[in-house]
């Protein structure tokens, strides 16, 4: 058994069309991510070349820095799409961390609907920007 | 009942917040509709204000100003009320406006000015010195205020440290913060978009430790995208280097 990015963005809206409680939007928060994860890394090893890792660590951290550093030629216009994933990946993970580690702070719907609606874009654009 | 006396100022700062307050967009000042109607007749109120009050009436003119989105007429009319005086609020809403126009420089630098814990304002500014990206001054006033034992919000400074340890660390001053969001501004002034940013710390040593500066748009998450490339683009034009710790992201509103 195995599950794709999409499954895992799939299982994410799945979930948000029918949460009631904060624990589930927790969960919608941290499935968005991973299926953004991913997604963004798939996109990420199909470029011509890797992103520069800089001063970053660990492995969500670094592919967040190649992402928003990449190597390819800016005539390429996965460039800036890179880019644009590496700024929303941004967003998802800090929802995700608030989500999985941070219980003592509140996470509600619209943070719920945010990372959902991010992740399917990821999703959608990944997709898109893989085949041309 | 007895009516509550109110200065003519107080009022007509109501009603430009409140027009303020119709939409995330600034006002279309060519446009015909009730909102523009109401803008036009709050500006014949101001210009009746010249005459008493010339230094409160330019700040409301700025304020007036910046609610179409006029960023030179904004910034000539709070300069001609900071030069008659000090108003007790014009430097503050000067920088407010800034903020309001995408222009995170100018707000740092005025800020710089009106922030501190001796002035009597630090409490109230310390959140739009935080939105305008100068945290390492926020982290300064903030040191300088608790030495005064004045107390602030607790939330927003425990914030405001933690975003400044992290961007100490990686060396990234507030300078080079204000350069960033300065960008955004341009991007959201192309799309007639008032800023309304809020700054997230991710302190997670395992997973991901920085700041990021998310600016809600009111349009759909693939529009988002879109402008996050557009933003993209404009910050490799302006030279921006890409740094783990800080970034600037368009987030759509949650449905």
């Amino acid at each position: 058994m195995s599950s794709s990015p999409l499954e895992l963005v799939d299982c994410a809206l799945s979930l948000l069309s029918d949460t009631r409680s904060e624990p589930q939007y927790r969960t919608v928060c941290s499935r968005a991510y991973y299926g953004a994860f991913h997604a963004a890394n798939s996109f990420h090893n199909a470029l011509p070349a890797p992103g520069t890792v800089g001063a970053a660590r660990g492995r969500h951290e670094q592919l967040i820095a190649q992402l928003a550093n990449p190597t390819c030629s800016k005539r390429n216009e996965k460039y800036f799409v890179s880019q644009a994933l590496s700024k929303i990946l941004g967003t998802l993970i800090d929802a995700r961390v608030r989500a999985d580690y941070l219980i003592d702070t509140d996470i509600d719907l619209g943070m719920a609907v945010r990372s959902s609606e991010s992740a399917r874009v990821i999703m959608l654009k990944t997709s898109e920007f893989a085949v041309n | 009942m007895k009516a509550i006396a109110r200065q003519k100022n107080g009022l007509l700062f109501d009603e430009i917040n409140a027009l303020q307050a119709t939409g995330r967009h600034y006002l279309d000042s060519t446009a015909i509709n009730p909102l523009v109607r109401r803008w036009r007749a709050l500006g014949h109120e101001i210009d009746a204000l010249m005459k008493v009050d010339t230094c409160s009436a330019w700040e409301l003119v700025g304020a007036w100003k910046g609610l179409a989105g006029d960023v030179a007429s904004t910034e000539e009319a709070f300069a001609n009320s900071a030069r008659l005086g000090n108003s007790g609020t014009n430097r503050i809403n000067w920088m407010v406006n800034r903020l309001n126009l995408g222009l995170f420089s100018a707000a740092q630098a005025l800020y710089a000015e009106v922030g501190k814990a001796e002035d009597g304002y630090f409490t109230e500014v310390l959140e739009e010195g935080y939105c305008s990206g100068a945290i390492q001054q926020a982290a300064k006033f903030i040191k300088r205020a608790e030495e005064m034992h004045i107390k602030g919000n607790v939330n927003l400074t425990n914030e405001i440290i933690k975003a400044n340890a992290i961007l100490q660390v990686a060396g990234f001053s507030d300078a080079r913060i204000a350069q960033h969001l300065d960008v955004a501004g341009t991007v959201l002034r192309r799309h007639r978009i008032r800023p309304d940013g809020t700054l997230r710390t991710t302190a997670a040593l395992s997973d991901f430790n920085g700041v990021t500066y998310a600016f809600k748009v009111p349009v759909s998450a693939e529009s988002a995208f879109d402008m996050n490339i557009e933003l993209a683009k404009e910050e490799d034009r302006a030279g921006i280097d890409k740094h783990i710790a800080f970034d600037v992201v368009f987030e759509p509103l949650a449905s």
